[in-house]
């Protein structure tokens, strides 16, 4: 993996944004209630919004904490753009830093921070509430996610992403450890705050964290979420599906077409099932999720002894 | 080093990209200044500041999640020394997960996952 | 300038529609909702995420209020509009489209400070009270400790929640302590849309569960499924016939009992028993669920057997909500059900609670004093 200038961050910004424009139009596909209508009508969704968004003038609220807000409501995309510094394409990557892998935990863990303040700072009930949901719901798949990164760092010995990918020349680590994958899937979602994880940004609440932010305010914060689930798919991509690996196209493309379809599958999740209530799922998360993540680690630590 | 200068940039592209966002806003959008409304609350006006000291009823869960969480530390360093302490090293780490799989049970016979 | 009207014409290929019904509009609400998926005009969450206001029916005094205060939430561009007679639903949203993409109008140069105006008087106590706010209270909590208590009212503008009702709520956290609902008068008393007798009485209550199923579905936050229900609901009351209703109602009902994230949301949640059904007078599906176990799970199952039994043919009951007598309608029961068991419930389980039980607020309206029979 070669390291890139700093200008590289550029492009490697675009690409982010250019893929979770995608999504966002692939979600407006997707939607039912567009069947029938014109397919360009429904593409453009991200065009529309961003432009409605664009006109629509900014909200304050009655003695709001503006700076956590603002912040709260920036957050997302610029964790996204952050997580992308290490998610390689093909043979290349804006930075391949010997810690990685904690690079990316540790920026999901901001969000923690971020989403909470986005939902606090308004002075919103919807919003405070919504807000701590988040808390509740990144308990549930926070630990779940650790240990799911650990397993590749494991198998190739490194937390190094550069290395993580070059280790899966033989196999691809989704193999050894599917489960990890699906983890990983999951907990993408949950930091999106997606589809059947969007329990703090529900309509039951008046969109939850998203109830107060209008124009630009809410444009960032919608926009890192489609960025969020980019850099999500683009990392599960290096992790577990061998990077840029695959015969005859080059390995940029390769791994642009692997993040493409992670990214379609998770768009597609939301029209599947309802909302996932934290408090309903916890059990689920700490009883079943949890251990089974542990054993796949612990296989897959087995398999690295004997594989040295 | 060149991996710390490059996160730097795209710390700065992002701030700069959100700026330059906010200021084609103001722009873009039908007025400039922000709309200074109550806040959303049904159709009704709030009572209170929505801001007080929340209820977080899971607080028994994030103990549980601060144990697994400081266990963490140790598990990165671990991952990078696996093969060459060999079975010992395996052992020594899921020995203390199941420490604290065992403090997860315990906590879940408690109630500490269910509160509504 | 170029770029404010190309704006303005992407924006308007999307609109959001904030769409207030008042009791008793219920057939306008219907083609409201028909011709907003029409034009391509999607349901807004809050006055954050709307452009367009539409005052469905004829509200009274106190519902006209609460759309004024969220009129003044509207960011802008912004544009208003009264609905009230199901055929001119499509000319009004498209004239209301219209609006929104002329920038004259939407600049409004003169929008004064409506939170100023409307800010509870502050005593000159600044420090205390930021904004003329109070700071919550505290109280005893189920665990005995003091804590917060916010009032939080549910309604009347709300997402997928019953036209003209209001829920006030003191919560600790997210947990609802005390729940006290009530319903806002229309303008004229209503005739209730659900309750048809006759010829057609099977197929406009099979509609009615309809309606409450895609309500439930949407709070529960699946709102691709809400969607199919909500078609099968509108082809319900057309003249399509029933096997193929049928086959479509089928068709969900084999997704919604197969669905294991469903379950998870409403199994064991809201048990209504037979004995406080009978206690608060509930009838109708809820009071047949409470013999099937009673949690949410068994009122959308009943609301999918009873919907197909309908469309079978078989002839109607009293009324889709149930039996109603002079004074006491049926919805009044599930309104005081819905009240009882939110106590203990978190914000999210209590709206599906409500959505489980699906109170019809035309009834409420129509009844000269809903509330008499409680407490």
């Amino acid at each position: 993996m070669t390291a890139s200038p700093a200008w590289a961050v550029v492009p490697a910004a675009a690409l982010v944004v250019v893929f979770a424009g995608a999504a966002a139009a692939l979600d407006g596909v997707l939607d039912p209630a567009g069947r029938g209508r014109p397919m360009s009508g429904r593409l453009g969704r991200p065009l529309w919004e961003t432009a409605r968004l664009l006109r629509q003038r900014r909200r304050t609220t009655v003695a709001p904490d503006a700076l956590l807000w603002r912040a709260g409501t920036a957050g997302p995309l610029v964790v996204a753009l952050l997580m992308a510094v290490v998610v390689p394409v093909g043979g290349i990557t804006v930075a391949d830093p010997p810690v990685g892998l904690v690079w990316f935990n540790a920026l999901d863990v901001a969000l923690w921070l971020t989403v909470w303040a986005a939902g606090w700072g308004a002075n919103s009930v919807y919003g405070l509430v919504s807000g701590y949901r988040f808390l509740s719901q990144a308990l549930a798949y926070e630990l779940p996610l650790m240990f799911a990164l650990t397993a590749p760092a494991v198998a190739a010995g490194s937390l190094k992403i550069g290395q993580i990918v070059a280790a899966q020349d033989k196999t691809w680590f989704v193999v050894r450890m599917p489960a990890a994958f699906l983890v990983f899937l999951v907990a993408v979602a949950g930091f999106s705050l997606w589809g059947p994880l969007a329990y703090p940004a529900g309509r039951d609440l008046a969109g939850g964290v998203l109830a107060e932010p209008s124009g630009v305010d809410r444009l960032v914060l919608l926009a890192g979420r489609y960025a969020l689930l980019t850099v999500g798919a683009g990392m599960s991509t290096a992790l577990f599906l061998g990077g840029g690996a695959g015969p005859l196209l080059p390995g940029w493309l390769w791994s642009l077409l692997k993040t493409a379809l992670v990214l379609a599958g998770l768009v597609a999740v939301r029209r599947a099932m309802p909302v996932l209530r934290a408090d309903r799922v916890m059990r689920l998360a700490w009883l079943v999720v949890l251990p089974v993540t542990l054993l796949q680690l612990l296989v897959v630590s087995v398999l690295a002894l004997g594989g040295s | 080093m060149q991996a710390v200068v490059n996160a730097g940039a795209m710390a700065a592209l992002a701030v700069a990209a959100v700026a330059l966002l906010y200021r084609l806003h103001r722009g873009t959008a039908v007025a400039a200044d922000p709309l200074r409304a109550a806040p959303f609350l049904s159709g009704n006006l709030p009572q209170q500041h929505a801001m007080s000291r929340f209820h977080v009823r899971w607080y028994a869960l994030t103990m549980l999640f601060l144990a697994f969480d400081v266990e963490m530390l140790f598990m990165y360093p671990w991952a990078l020394v696996v093969p060459q302490v060999g079975v010992k090293a395996v052992v020594e780490m899921f020995a203390f997960l199941g420490v604290l799989m065992a403090g997860v049970v315990y906590a879940w016979r408690e109630g500490a996952l269910r509160w509504s | 300038m170029v770029l404010t009207q190309l704006l303005g014409r992407w924006a308007a290929r999307r609109p959001h529609v904030l769409a207030v019904a008042a009791p008793g509009a219920t057939a306008v609400r219907l083609a409201v909702e028909v011709e907003m998926a029409r034009i391509g005009a999607v349901a807004a969450t809050a006055p954050s995420d709307a452009d367009v206001l539409l005052a469905v029916g004829s509200p009274g005094d106190e519902l006209r209020d609460a759309i004024d205060l969220v009129w003044s939430q509207l960011p802008g561009p912004r544009v208003r509009a009264d609905i009230d007679d199901p055929a001119e639903a499509g000319a009004v949203l498209r004239q209301v489209v219209r609006q929104l993409s002329d920038p004259q109008r939407a600049a409004e140069p003169d929008r004064r400070d409506e939170w100023a105006e409307r800010a509870p008087d502050t005593h000159g106590e600044d420090m205390q009270m930021p904004g003329g706010l109070m700071m919550a209270d505290r109280g005893p909590d189920r665990d005995a400790l003091a804590l917060d208590v916010l009032t939080v009212p549910l309604g009347p503008v709300l997402p997928d929640w019953p036209s003209g009702l209001v829920m006030d709520l003191q919560v600790q956290g997210d947990v609802v302590q005390q729940a006290r609902s009530r319903i806002l008068s229309a303008a004229t008393p209503p005739r209730p849309f659900w309750d048809a007798a006759g010829p057609g009485a099977s197929r406009r209550h099979a509609a009615a569960h309809l309606d409450s199923l895609q309500r439930l579905l949407a709070v529960a936050g699946w709102p691709g499924m809400a969607w199919r229900v909500r078609r099968l609901r509108d082809s319900t009351l057309t003249d399509t016939p029933g096997p193929v209703l049928r086959g479509h109602l089928a068709a969900i009902g084999r997704r919604l009992n197969r669905s294991p994230t469903l379950r998870w949301a409403t199994d064991g949640l809201g048990v209504l028993t037979a004995e406080t059904a009978d206690r608060l007078q509930v009838s109708g599906p809820a009071a047949r669920a409470a013999l099937e176990g009673g949690d949410v799970t068994a009122r959308w199952r009943r609301w999918l057997t009873e919907t197909d039994a309908l469309l079978a043919g078989e002839p109607a009951g009293p009324g889709p909500r149930g039996r109603s007598v002079p004074g006491r309608p049926a919805s009044a029961g599930l309104l005081a059900a819905a009240d009882e068991l939110a106590i203990g419930l978190d914000l999210a389980a209590a709206r599906l609670v409500m959505a489980s039980l699906d109170p019809d607020p035309d009834q409420l309206a129509a009844a000269p004093e809903p509330a008499e029979a409680r407490s």
